[in-house]
């Protein structure tokens, strides 16, 4: 249901903005605002199919759709207590934090830290490996981008 | 045949096979990471081949093209994700294999398709420059925009039990593409306001957020397994056997490849997708397409590999690239010295049989290389999960760094990866967003071009006859699956 809404908000949104580009440029040839709003109209119709499809459906919510098993706030071994849910959050905040931080320092420093984060978060608990790998990495990609293949990181 | 006997005595000189060698390697890891590509990896070694001879210089490049088409589907096998466009079609049937613990199998598969792809595609090359470059200049605007659409009609294939879902997948895909500057006219399409857009949500941040972010995402949340799960993990390589009976997947691919692939701007990336698409499409077991059937990583491998001899019928014949790689390839001819066009064949015929001859040596060393590869690539597939997702998405962000030095690129993995999560999470696939991403400019573009041209009449789809038959093919590629499922269907009820 979410998504039929959201669909429907994305092409009313597509269609606000492409009513600035031109229509036309000669008579018959479709210009710039033509294929966009084609899209949002077949957005916005398939939106509704999915609402309609939804509003349907008697049986209580089904969650075959869903990859993920996210409902439960059960704590696991593995990650010493926090959800699955956090460590989704730390993941983003972990690549985030690359991305931001890597022109401060240079990919080379905040490179480490981020593999080491990955690693921690899927359940890697060695300190040596947690150490080692990310370092070790680091120093490959160092000498084969920037060295043999001269390409700039930040 | 004595030119070409000529042209095999020049390609195994010491520095010419030297230059074939190191190609072949450079060619396999860039076609390998993801983010670098066999554009990136000629890019890159244009340079150097600025203090070689020109046979040296310009049988470096070409093994860089042919062996980085082959070292996209080594990632894309191992790990599912595709380590350029091309190998798209590979992680279907690919990964499936590696999952099931016959990640040799796969590797071995993916490598004979690859080499046996390339052979036919430069006899293709050797016997067709001619006349097929001739033919290519034939498509037009509404033929491309024929190939597009039927390009396009793969989605009804791809988009499981939820056809609503697949179907929005694919518009999703068409929607990111027209983000950016309107090709034609210039005009900012959904920017937001901002100049970073006005470059576009490009195809590799879209790849790798899409197949190793989210696939990191979903390891960390707990969602996937250990990337196999069975005990060896790799399983034996292919037999003799299976190889010969896959002979006519790599035949029909390797001709979906060189056909395509003479097409200016067609690219291996249709051309694989379309090969794996049409093998689905005649096999009797079109169910297992995507679960891991062989013919489904022949088909492609052979198809985009086959591309790299076909894409150098327009760029040697005319003096048009092909396809990106081989608009580098063209800039490396140029500095070398060597004119491309109608003339080429005549006034350096050593040349260009230096050119054939290397591309059959290349594939030969790409075939060597890949054998001893194979029980690499296996190690990586047997890697614990926290390291190997955790190096991925580190190759994956350099790889985006790579890709133009802009860092914007990265943000735009990391936006696909959320997205792609979301959208899995949501039971949403993610191959269809892919393909509307790829084919979007070719769709659209084509159709405002041939409207312009015949002042808004749409006629000139149907005037062309290969536009025509496109359009009709992929009509009947869209609605197939839901008549077989129908009937199916009524099969069972009747049962």
């Amino acid at each position: 249901m979410v998504e039929g809404w959201l669909l429907i908000i994305i092409a009313i949104g597509v269609l606000w903005d492409s009513r600035t580009y031109p229509a036309s440029l000669s008579s018959g040839t479709p210009g710039p605002a033509f294929f966009p709003r084609l899209l949002a109209l077949l957005l916005g119709v398939a939106g509704v199919a999915l609402l309609m499809k939804r509003y349907r459906t008697t049986a209580p919510r089904d969650k075959k759709g869903a990859v993920l098993p996210m409902h439960s706030s059960k704590k696991t071994a593995t990650n010493r207590g926090i959800t699955k849910w956090g460590n989704l959050g730390l993941a983003i905040v972990a690549i985030t934090g690359f991305l931001l931080v890597s022109p401060q320092i240079g990919t080379v420093f905040a490179l480490p830290i981020l593999v080491s984060s990955l690693m921690w978060l899927i359940g890697e608990r060695s300190a040596l490996l947690l150490v080692t790998v990310p370092l070790a990495f680091s120093v490959f990609v160092y000498g084969v981008f920037s060295v043999a293949l001269g390409v700039p990181l930040p | 045949m004595s030119s070409l006997i000529e042209g095999l005595i020049t390609a195994i000189q010491p520095v010419n096979l030297g230059a074939l060698l190191a190609g072949t390697t450079l060619g396999v890891f860039a076609g390998a990471m993801p983010g670098l590509s066999s554009t990136v990896g000629l890019a890159l070694v244009l340079p150097v081949t600025f203090a070689l001879d020109p046979t040296p210089a310009l049988l470096m490049m070409i093994s860089i093209y042919m062996a980085a088409e082959y070292g996209g589907s080594i990632t894309a096998i191992a790990i599912g994700i595709p380590g350029s466009s091309p190998a798209l079609a590979t992680t279907f049937d690919g990964f499936a294999l590696t999952r099931r613990g016959e990640a040799r199998r796969a590797f071995g598969i993916s490598l004979f398709s690859s080499v046996s792809g390339g052979v036919l595609g430069t006899i293709l090359l050797m016997a067709a420059l001619g006349p097929l470059a001739r033919a290519a200049i034939a498509f037009g605007p509404a033929e491309y925009f024929g190939l597009g659409v039927f390009g396009l009609s793969i989605v009804a294939n791809l988009v499981g039990d939820d056809p609503i879902k697949g179907t929005v997948s694919a518009l999703l895909g068409l929607l990111f593409f027209t983000v950016g500057l309107d090709v034609l006219t210039g005009t900012p399409r959904l920017t937001l306001g901002t100049t970073t857009l006005m470059d576009g949500l490009g195809l590799v941040p879209m790849l790798i957020g899409f197949f190793a972010i989210t696939e990191a995402f979903n390891t960390v949340a707990g969602a996937r397994g250990p990337a196999t799960q069975k005990g060896d993990l790799g399983g034996t390589l292919p037999r003799p056997r299976e190889l010969i009976r896959l002979w006519p997947s790599i035949l029909r691919g390797s001709t979906i490849g060189g056909v395509i692939g003479a097409i200016p701007g067609a690219g291996a990336t249709i051309a694989s997708i379309v090969a794996w698409n049409e093998e689905r499409r005649i096999s009797k077991t079109p169910e297992r397409f995507g679960k891991g059937t062989p013919a489904g990583i022949a088909a492609p491998e052979a198809a985009n590999n086959a591309c790299v001899g076909a894409a150098m019928i327009p760029l040697l014949g005319l003096g048009i690239p092909g396809s990106a790689s081989a608009a580098v390839l063209l800039g490396g001819l140029m500095v070398q010295g060597v004119a491309p066009g109608p003339l080429l064949l005549t006034e350096q015929t050593e040349l260009v049989y230096a050119l054939y001859a290397g591309f059959l040596v290349a594939v030969l060393l790409m075939l060597a290389v890949g054998l001893l590869g194979i029980p690499i690539w296996v190690r990586v597939v047997r890697l614990r999960p926290s390291i190997l997702m955790s190096l991925v998405v580190g190759i994956s962000l350099i790889g985006t760094f790579a890709l133009r030095g802009n860092p914007y690129d990265a943000w735009a993995a990391l936006f696909f990866g959320l997205v792609g999560f979301a959208m899995l999470r949501r039971g949403y696939p993610l191959v269809p967003a892919v393909l509307g991403l790829i084919l979007g400019p070719m769709i659209e573009t084509n159709y405002r071009r041939t409207l312009t041209l015949s002042s808004g009449s749409h006629m000139a789809f149907t005037e062309s006859p290969i536009a025509l038959v496109l359009i009709l093919l992929a009509g009947v590629s869209f609605i197939a699956p839901a008549v077989r499922n129908r009937l199916v269907q009524r099969k069972k009820e009747r049962s």
